[in-house]
């Protein structure tokens, strides 16, 4: 299914384009990362003597609500990446566009969320769970927003008609790249605010 | 149909988790709709299914290094909970 565009060479053995071979490689390196960061929240909160509940500090409906924002951004990113290799144009740019605009309402929300916690008294040295929540939303948030960048240069890059059905590699593997950043917060979602 | 799928199961933990269920109940059921949401995400959104399977591998063996990694711990996380008891 995927092919190298005319100006990309195929890896060997793996048949996928240079470019989206060094963008995996760019993401097994965060995929360490995150591990290391998460398998160290799973070890401190297994070791924790007391730990409280985070539906008594967090606010999952909210943060319910940011997890469907991120999924709907990823939906819009693959019918970007569908409209770069159908060659339309127009529902490129809006996909890319709908896609940053999600992801800034994440942040946003996010935002918003850590005012409120922050003048509930829940902070980054308040307790353990306080630095855990605040170091591992505050690094996915991060990437969040490099993403969000990438995403305003490629719908500039598209708005001056730079991709096409025969080129279209750089859509592919910023999508490689969210859709990388929303699993993780899928599973951030999971074991920091719900269980 | 799969950004259906994820919708609903992000609605069905959120709504375990604010009806009450019983702990071990939730934890269990978090666990595998979260895996599940990632496997949509990552099979579908990211092609890894279109993909040829020595692709997987790319992913694949941070992951398992991440496992052995937190799992080298688990030894001394449970000598920890057995002396409080």
């Amino acid at each position: 299914m995927d092919r190298a565009t005319s100006a990309e060479v195929e890896v060997p053995l793996l048949d996928i384009p240079t470019g989206k071979f060094g963008m995996w490689v760019f993401l097994v390196s965060e995929i360490m990362f995150f591990t290391g960061l998460i398998g160290s929240y799973i070890v401190l909160r297994l070791g924790a003597t007391s730990w409280p509940k985070p539906g008594e500090i967090l606010n999952t409906p909210l943060l319910g609500l940011n997890t469907l924002v991120l999924l709907s951004s990823s939906l819009t990113m693959a019918l970007a990446l569908h409209a770069a290799q159908q060659d339309c144009q127009g529902a490129l740019k809006r996909n890319l566009l709908l896609t940053a605009a999600l992801g800034t309402s994440f942040l946003l929300i996010k935002g918003y969320d850590y005012v409120h916690m922050w003048h509930k008294g829940f902070t980054i040295s308040s307790s353990l769970f306080g630095s855990c929540y605040y170091l591992l939303t505050g690094f996915h948030g991060l990437h969040v927003l490099s993403g969000v960048i990438l995403l305003v240069y490629l719908w500039a890059a598209a708005s001056r008609g730079v991709f096409s059905a025969a080129q279209y590699g750089r859509i592919e593997y910023s999508g490689l790249y969210w859709h990388f950043i929303d699993i993780v917060w899928v599973v951030l979602f999971a074991i920091l605010c719900l269980v | 149909m799969i950004y259906g799928w994820l919708l609903g199961l992000t609605l069905l933990e959120v709504g375990v988790v604010m009806a009450g269920w019983p702990r071990g109940a939730i934890v269990t059921l978090l666990m595998s709709t979260a895996l599940a949401k990632a496997l949509l995400i990552a099979l579908y959104f990211m092609h890894l299914k279109f993909d040829r399977r020595a692709v997987w591998w790319l992913p694949g063996i941070p992951l398992l290094f991440g496992i052995i990694f937190v799992g080298a711990l688990f030894p001394d996380v449970v000598w920890h909970l057995v002396q409080r008891m």
